[in-house]
């Protein structure tokens, strides 16, 4: 009773999850034969042997036999019909049955699928009438065994036919039409014979296409012209109408390849060779449960007809290259499905380091978004600033040339006065009643007069110069010439009040790029300011010298002036806005001074000298290559 | 310039002293071809240096490196007889115009210059001179007549020019009043004096104060 209730423990587990070593760990079933002698079990098919699902189905019994019980003796036996059968053969097998087996005493019998049983049936048990039998078969039998061979057992596996419309009809919608491919041996036929009729009972509007008993040739035409509403069902041929046979495989393979429709299948044997998958019968465990159904039976326990649910011996699996192919959605797929050759996905495969790196894209996305952005405002601001720029600096040259306009003034009224008394004299000249004009003197004198007059307009261009409001430009350079236009601006001013500006320009120095009127304007600022340091000083320390110099491919430019010097605390102050010791001006010279040269990439600084006075100067890189 | 210098020795010369060189061209070609003679100097120092006397009138730059017009004029003023001065300027400079007006500056004219005004000024300048000259001239021959007088005549002479009576100057001097008038009339026959009134204005050219509490000028 307890071996029994532990029997029936590992029977009602889930199939498709029991485990062999669980079995193994069973206690053994005790052998009611005669100790010492081997019990046989013979397993007899109908079918092909090389048949895949068969080699599945005998494995699984024969192990499950042996797990149990190690001594039991199995012997196989095929008939082979499918490719086979003619005339008389089907009797002469079971004559050599007879023959072969006349000394073996079998045990139990277990026979997979109908066609055996109708085997035995026919011969009224022959050559093993008597013996115990237990069959396998898919649903019920269709013929009646009764009289024939009474005390036969079974185990009935539920039809998947049912669930595999249902699931094919989930993932294909539109599915109206199914393609049945399978052989045309008269086995192959009869297995087949009634699946139109089980499919209509499954859904009446169910098309079937019955491509059995078809040429290979003719069979793979029309799976290649299927309508869109159509599936195939692929129930390997095994011979095809011109005797052509068909190993494990083939004929999946070639429907699988030309197909213009999903290709599914029912068992497991031949999936991944291109048919989508589906609810799918495992031969193996078809066949351990038989084994078990058998060992009960070797046991003595009596056992009914056993009727497997379709759940315990299969398996929902997908081929993903084909689901891909068919562009059916996994979202699909019912819970529990299992989804087979991927292709090789990272997402898959790597999820953390995936999800990581694309964090840290994504991290870095926008940190490179966040930086773009700031340039992208760094750039208006910058702009904005150069604008501030060009208008401050225009109004701070406008200030300085203020501040110069009395002394340009006199630099203007110079080649003026010039032209005016040579112009008098002219007149002079021309008015006396004098015979003889002194020809040569007019031509001094008026080449004179144009002498002044271009000497006019220099000083007109150099001032409108820095008086015009103008963008940043770059253009070359030399800071010499550009020293002395600038000191020349501001000599008639130097000079009304006395003061002396000297230039010790270096020879050959490189150019600068930059902005002509803009450095102008900074040199400008340090000679005012220069000026102003020195113009309450006695009449020797009265002068400023401009010094041009370049050093490790920096120009620089520097003011010295012999004044009291900037007072240590305010040498840093001097540059901040609105710093100013003058009565006038709004102190934003130096400051401006200081945009323009960092805005050519400058330096700029002012310290004391050590002989008194201070000194400002600014650096500029030099135009690199470039000789002057 | 050795003509210029020859020239300077004849008449009245102008004194050009200006650092601009068109300028200073321009300008002499002006006064020349007036029939000014002219001499040029490019700055205060060098006219310094040279320091041109007799008759004529400076045209000077107001705005130079080194000494400035200013300074050059301040020294000239310090002289016996020091030359008429027309100042020319780039810039109308009230404060130094003033200045250069009180240092007797004849004219302060704004460049550029109008050639006639200039040359009218020039022509005002030498006038100037001339005047001065001549009143230099007589101080000159006053102050040697003066030197003849001996100090008691100068006693008398302060006293008389400050419109006392001979009986007030006696009184004042010690002495009789007429030996007051001996001495007066000694006075105005060295100093060549003509008149009482030539008397007191001659004082006046020499500089000698009256003596005395004289609200009386006229003796």
């Amino acid at each position: 009773m307890v071996l029994a209730a532990l029997m029936l423990m590992a029977l009602s587990a889930p199939v498709g999850s029991v485990p062999r070593p669980s079995v193994a760990t069973l206690p053994q079933v005790p052998q009611p034969a005669v100790e010492g002698e081997q019990q046989a079990v013979l397993i007899l098919a109908g079918d092909d042997p090389t048949q895949l699902w068969l080699q599945d189905i005998v494995r699984g019994i024969q192990e499950s036999i042996q797990a149990e019980n190690p001594a039991v003796v199995v012997f196989q036996e095929f008939l082979d019909t499918p490719r086979f059968e003619r005339g008389s053969y089907i009797e002469d097998v079971r004559s050599w049955l007879r023959l072969k087996y006349r000394d073996q005493e079998i045990e139990l019998l277990v026979l997979v699928g109908q066609d055996v049983v109708d085997f035995l049936a026919r011969g009224r048990g022959e050559p093993w009438a008597g013996v115990p039998m237990l069959y396998g078969e898919m649903g019920t039998l269709t013929i009646d065994i009764s009289q024939t061979l009474p005390g036969i057992s079974g185990v009935a596996f539920e039809d998947t036919l049912p669930s595999t419309v249902n699931l094919l009809k989930t993932i294909l919608p539109g599915t109206n039409r199914v393609a049945l491919v399978y052989g045309a041996s008269p086995l192959e036929r009869a297995r087949i014979s009634d699946w139109t009729e089980r499919l209509r009972k499954i859904d009446p509007r169910l098309e079937v296409q019955d491509l059995g008993g078809l040429k290979m040739a003719d069979i793979l035409h029309q799976v290649a012209h299927l309508p869109e509403d159509a599936v195939i069902l692929n129930l390997p041929v095994q011979v095809d109408a011109a005797g052509e046979r068909f190993g494990p495989r083939r004929t999946c393979e070639l429907i699988a390849e030309v197909a213009s429709r999903p290709l599914f299948q029912l068992g497991m044997q031949e999936f991944g060779c291109g048919s989508i998958g589906g609810v799918l019968r495992n031969w193996e465990q078809f066949g351990r449960v038989l084994g078990q159904q058998a060992i009960k039976r070797l046991s003595g326990q009596s056992t009914p007809l056993l009727t497997v649910p379709v759940a315990q011996y299969t398996s929902l699996l997908f081929d993903a290259r084909q689901l891909e192919r068919w562009g059916i959605d996994e979202r699909l797929l019912p819970p529990g499905s299992e989804v087979r050759f991927r292709s090789p996905s990272l997402w898959r495969d790597y999820r953390p380091q995936v999800i990581g790196a694309l964090a840290v894209a994504a991290l870095q996305a926008l940190l490179i978004g966040g930086l773009l952005f700031e340039r992208r405002r760094r750039r208006r601001a910058e702009l904005e600033s150069r604008q501030h720029l060009v208008t401050m600096s225009h109004l701070d040259r406008r200030a300085a040339m203020g501040q110069l306009a009395t002394s340009l003034a006199h630099e203007l009224n110079q080649p003026l006065n010039a032209i005016l008394q040579n112009a008098g004299v002219l007149q002079m000249l021309l008015t006396t009643k004098s015979s003889a004009l002194p020809l040569g003197e007019i031509r001094d004198i008026v080449s004179d007069i144009r002498k002044d007059d271009m000497r006019a307009s220099e000083v007109i261009r150099r001032m409108r110069g820095l008086l015009q409001k103008r963008e940043l430009q770059a253009q070359p350079i030399d800071v010499n010439e550009l020293s002395e236009d600038t000191i020349a601006l501001v000599r008639p001013d130097a000079m009304s009040r006395d003061i002396r500006i000297e230039l010790e320009s270096t020879e050959g120095l490189l150019p600068i790029r930059g902005d002509r009127v803009h450095l102008q304007q900074v040199l400008l600022n340090l000679l005012l300011n220069g000026m102003e340091a020195v113009a309450s000083m006695p009449s020797d320390r009265r002068s400023l010298v401009v010094r041009t110099s370049q050093n490790n491919g920096t120009v620089t430019l520097a003011v010295k002036d012999a004044g009291v010097g900037i007072s240590a605390d305010r040498v840093t102050e001097i540059f901040e806005p609105f710093y100013t010791t003058k009565g006038e001006g709004m102190g934003m010279g130096l400051t401006i001074a200081l945009s323009i040269v960092e805005a050519h990439d400058g330096r700029m600084s002012a310290e004391n000298n050590a002989d008194g006075g201070a000194t400002v100067w600014f650096s500029v890189p030099a135009v690199p290559g470039a000789q002057s | 310039m050795s003509s210029q210098r020859s020239q300077s020795t004849e008449g009245p010369v102008v004194h050009v002293v200006e650092d601009d060189e068109s300028s200073r061209t321009a300008t002499a070609r002006l006064l020349k071809t007036a029939g000014r003679a002219v001499r040029v100097y490019q700055s205060a120092a060098e006219f310094l240096e040279e320091m041109p006397a007799g008759p004529g009138c400076i045209v000077l730059d107001l705005r130079m490196p080194g000494p400035s017009g200013l300074d050059l004029q301040e020294r000239l003023a310090t002289a016996e007889a020091p030359m008429s001065v027309v100042f020319l300027t780039g810039h109308g400079d009230i404060s130094k115009s003033v200045r250069a007006m009180k240092n007797g500056a004849v004219d302060f004219l704004t460049k550029p210059v109008d050639p006639e005004v200039l040359l009218e000024a020039v022509g005002r300048a030498l006038d100037k001179d001339a005047e001065n000259r001549a009143i230099h001239e007589r101080r000159q021959i006053l102050r040697a007549r003066y030197e003849r007088l001996t100090p008691r005549e100068r006693e008398v002479l302060a006293h008389v020019i400050s419109g006392q009576l001979n009986k007030q100057a006696a009184f004042d001097l010690g002495t009789t009043e007429h030996t007051i008038k001996v001495h007066r009339h000694r006075v105005m026959e060295k100093l060549e004096a003509g008149s009482m009134a030539d008397l007191v204005r001659m004082a006046a050219d020499l500089g000698i104060a009256p003596i005395g509490d004289g609200d009386d000028t006229k003796g």
